[in-house]
């Protein structure tokens, strides 16, 4: 995947379905009520109709849990007028005709859905006229007498049918028309049955799922892996031989910067390599986060960064003047500055990836959402063409972004390359966490002038990142001379307030940075959202109240926000001592309102109980998996918030596995409760959107209750302490 | 192999198939399981009891087997994912899952269900959630209490 400067709008493109060759034209349909749009021409590419009844759909994108391909799936049954569960999934395969380019075939950005809602519904309708227009021609009837039901076509006068399995074959060969009628209801099909949203739902729960690490060929051997304990150090020497003598063992294989271990199984590998002696080259400059904090929040003091934003026509710097000039003469002044750490991923499955390489040939088997990118960098690593190499999607453990990089695929590559032997590599824990492409810490200072009615006069933010495009393996270079686009993620989220005048200011502390579920808006959510409600403070307003005005030119907002304030009046219970907490977030077409309530527990003890998420995300295509992903983006949000810190001292890393990096787990929640806006426009992304607003909803509502501005992640012990949601 | 160290031959129960295991007395249940029988459905997740991924039953309580020497299952008899019940007749707790649809990526969710597994009979106890303890990155806790909780409830009732 290459990411652009138009950045995030077109990297998220990418994914789900690539039949999508331009938005859906709105055409004044012939018959009834449907528009007719352009028809998918190779519909029989993406949707099989077998013989014996099956259908198959070919999809692009990776599930990673949050269920695209099934959603997809019911949108497309919706047009045939069958059911959802008929349609078997299967990933498609990396290469021509499915991969059109050398960069569409991947899974981010919350863009599954998005991307492909349109042209699905077209996939769908053409696959829905070509079926009937066989059965018109075999019957000599007229195309409008005939209908579809429950997988056949149906001629309703001479009471005659045809499964679709008996016309696939004279359906795949007649010509498309060049538009098709398009049911544009919002959900023409049946409301999803909790829990059978995925045909292959029972291989979760019984074993039997393949995921990365449970992949099995013949004659295959497991490798371990050890990489630089200082990030961007490298091999001086190694001692393989304590470790080859262990039976077992075939092969130690040495990187520039790691050392693996290939033996017969998982264990025999890393229990070899604990005997492997190495010698270690740190890098010229040690990592060191606390270094790293004091020289972020440096930068935001200078605002010295590259600088953008402003009204159309005005120069950035100039922008950049004229609003210091308002902040200098505004009658009042907000000065505050935050600050988000370094996170890790932590998928549940450690990154792994299994590969064979022989004869001018490569073929691998991994959790993946970036299919294409690992195609062409394995044929590039071996030299060979990109046809060569046979990439095959494996079930993944969690993605979250992690598994957009493609480090681990080239690691098995030339450990298979090497060892002479198909090899499965499978990172430990500690290796998963240490050598993550961590979400980047970021720090913020924001400023607004208010005149003397409390209004906004000018504003000023500045922020300093590292850069996840310089660092990614799933993106360009930085593009000389302008931001990081992803450092500046959701600072726009729709407020009328005047244009901000925004510096960045790249700074890297050695440490690898990637996409992680939100990207920039992790951060940008908490200093924003937080920011808001200073400013609420500062003019006395009520925080939801404050929001409502700066949203009042948009009317799904203000909806929203109305549905956000009647739930919390009926979720607070009449006895007093809850306090609440709210954000707002628009990211990728999606609206979320957020509101948190804590109550006090005693001393800086606080207890957090209950959550509660409106979601405007237009028509909500599969309920089951969209509240589910509402729910997981919050505890993803809770996480950070609580705990969610990666450091280094001098190169050596802070932490190594769940124990001094937690995460949520069940006893740290409050019940979380998701409501939809009933909506029929375009669908809007799921994955990423309630985290951004679950951080400052909650920092929101300590100030709420104690009067404390926090204003770093995760909230230190020093600040506030939580009482478990279980706990009395 | 290396002199220091110490093999054992144990004889273990798993899924009600009698194996003999010849090896290294330190091998986590674990990798025996996965790489020695196949049984994959147990999963790795952290190495060193924290998650909970790889919770199987020993002598019918739920344990990290990632944790579990080998030479500590002599005699004993050990219950995974895949001898808990089968595609045509789930365990209860299976096919709760599959109503409910807990699962989002399912990783963890063989040992949330061998750890549910475990808890007590009779009715749902409150903190069932901090008893089991695993984590679950995607998030699905709620979805596993009411899980549990409908696998429990009185058949009348389900």
């Amino acid at each position: 995947m290459k990411l652009r400067r138009r950045g995030f709008v077109c990297a998220v493109t990418l994914s789900g379905l690539a039949w999508v060759t331009g938005s859906a034209r709105a055409v004044a349909g012939g018959a009834g009520h449907a528009p007719a749009q352009p028809a998918v021409e190779d519909w029989a590419l993406w949707l099989v109709i077998d013989a014996a009844g099956g259908i198959t759909l070919f999809h692009k994108v990776t599930d990673l849990g949050q269920g695209t391909p099934s959603s997809l799936a019911r949108v497309i049954a919706g047009q045939l007028g069958i059911d959802p569960e008929r349609i078997t999934l299967r990933q498609a395969p990396v290469r021509e005709p499915y991969l059109k380019a050398d960069d569409d075939y991947s899974t981010s950005g919350s863009s599954g859905i998005r991307t492909s809602f349109a042209a699905s519904r077209r996939l769908g309708a053409t696959a829905r006229a070509v079926l009937v227009q066989a059965a018109a021609l075999r019957w000599q009837v007229g195309v409008a007498e005939c209908t579809v039901r429950a997988g056949s076509v149906v001629h309703e006068p001479s009471a005659r049918t045809l499964r679709f399995s008996e016309l696939a074959e004279a359906a795949a060969s007649l010509p498309v028309p060049p538009e098709v009628h398009v049911d544009e209801r919002p959900r023409p099909w049946p409301a999803a049955a909790a829990g059978r949203s995925r045909a292959d739902e029972s291989s979760l729960v019984d074993g039997s799922a393949v995921f990365g690490v449970d992949v099995q060929l013949p004659g295959l051997s497991t490798a371990a892996i050890v990489h630089c304990p200082i990030p961007g150090g490298t091999v001086r020497a190694v001692d393989a031989s304590p470790a080859l003598l262990r039976t077992g063992v075939f092969d130690v294989v040495t990187l520039d910067d790691a050392v693996a271990v290939v033996a017969t199984d998982f264990w025999t590998a890393s229990d070899a390599l604990r005997r492997v002696r190495v010698e270690w080259s740190a890098p010229p400059t040690l990592p060191d986060t606390r270094v790293h904090r004091q020289a972020l929040l440096a930068a935001v003091g200078a605002g010295e960064g590259l600088r953008s934003g402003g009204p159309r026509g005005v120069g950035a710097d100039e922008h950049r003047r004229a609003s210091e000039q308002g902040l200098a003469s505004a009658r009042r002044r907000l000065d505050a500055t935050y600050y988000v750490p370094w996170a890790a991923h932590m998928t549940m499955e450690p990154q792994n990836a299994t590969a064979r390489v022989s004869d001018g040939r490569a073929e691998l088997w991994l959790p993946t959402q970036n299919q294409a990118l690992v195609r062409s960098t394995v044929a590039t690593q071996l030299n060979l063409p990109a046809d060569a190499v046979t990439v095959h999607t494996t079930r993944a453990g969690g993605g979250f972004g992690r598994r957009l990089e493609v480090d681990v695929a080239r690691e098995a590559t030339l450990i298979a390359r090497r060892s002479g032997r198909p090899v499965k590599l499978v990172w430990s824990r500690e290796q998963d966490l240490q050598n993550d492409y961590f979400r980047p810490a970021a720090a913020a200072r924001l400023r607004a002038g208010l005149d003397a009615n409390g209004g906004v006069s000018s504003i000023v933010v500045d922020v300093a990142t590292p850069s996840i495009l310089a660092s990614s393996t799933s993106s360009h270079e930085l593009p000389p001379g302008e931001p990081d686009f992803t450092a500046l993620m959701g600072l726009q989220p729709g407020y009328s307030l005047p244009a901000a005048s925004v510096g960045w200011t790249r700074v890297e502390a050695g440490l690898r940075s990637g996409w992680w579920r939100s990207v920039g808006c992790a951060a940008n959510g908490f200093f924003l959202e937080s920011f808001i409600d200073e400013l609420a403070a500062t003019t006395g307003v009520r925080p939801l109240a404050c929001r409502r005005a700066l949203l009042a030119h948009d009317p799904r907002a203000t909806r929203l926000l109305q549905r956000l304030e009647q739930e919390v009046e009926a979720a607070t219970p009449s006895a007093r001592g809850w306090f609440w907490g709210h954000a707002w977030f628009r990211y990728s077409g999606t609206r979320v309102g957020h509101a948190v309530a804590v109550s006090r527990a005693g001393g800086r003890r606080i207890r957090i109980e209950r959550i509660l998420v409106v979601v405007d995300c237009g028509i909500v295509v599969d309920p089951h998996f969209a509240r589910s992903q509402v729910e997981g983006g919050v505890v993803w949000g809770l996480s950070a918030c609580r705990f969610g810190a990666v450091t280094f001292e001098q190169g050596r890393p802070g932490q190594s596995n769940f124990h001094d990096y937690p995460v949520a787990r069940a006893r740290h929640l409050p019940p979380i409760d998701v409501f939809f806006i009933d909506s029929s426009e375009e669908p809007g992304g799921l994955g990423e959107e309630s985290v951004p607003g679950t951080a400052p909803a909650l920092a929101n509502a300590i100030f709420a209750a104690t009067g404390r501005r926090l204003r770093e992640l995760p909230f230190r012990a020093e600040e506030v302490e939580f009482a478990d949601s279980s706990e009395d | 192999m290396a002199g220091e160290d110490s093999m054992v031959n144990v004889r273990v129960e798993v899924n009600g198939v009698r194996h003999e295991y010849v090896g290294q007395a330190e091998r986590p249940l674990l990798w025996f399981l996965r790489d020695g029988l196949g049984l994959s459905g147990t999963k790795y997740g952290c190495g060193i009891g924290q998650c909970g991924a790889c919770t199987v039953h020993l002598d019918g309580q739920a344990v990290r087997s990632c944790v579990v020497p080998m030479s500590a299952t002599s005699g004993r008899r050990v219950l995974t994912i895949e001898g808990l019940g089968t595609r045509e007749r789930p365990h209860p707790l299976q096919q709760a899952w599959l109503t409910v649809g807990v699962s989002e990526c399912g990783y963890c969710q063989p040992g949330q269900i061998m750890a549910a597994a475990a808890l007590p009979p009779g009715p749902m106890p409150p903190d069932a959630l901090r008893q089991i303890g695993n984590i679950c990155r995607c998030g699905t806790y709620g979805r596993i209490g009411q899980a549990i909780a409908l696998a429990r409830a009185p058949k009348a009732a389900a």
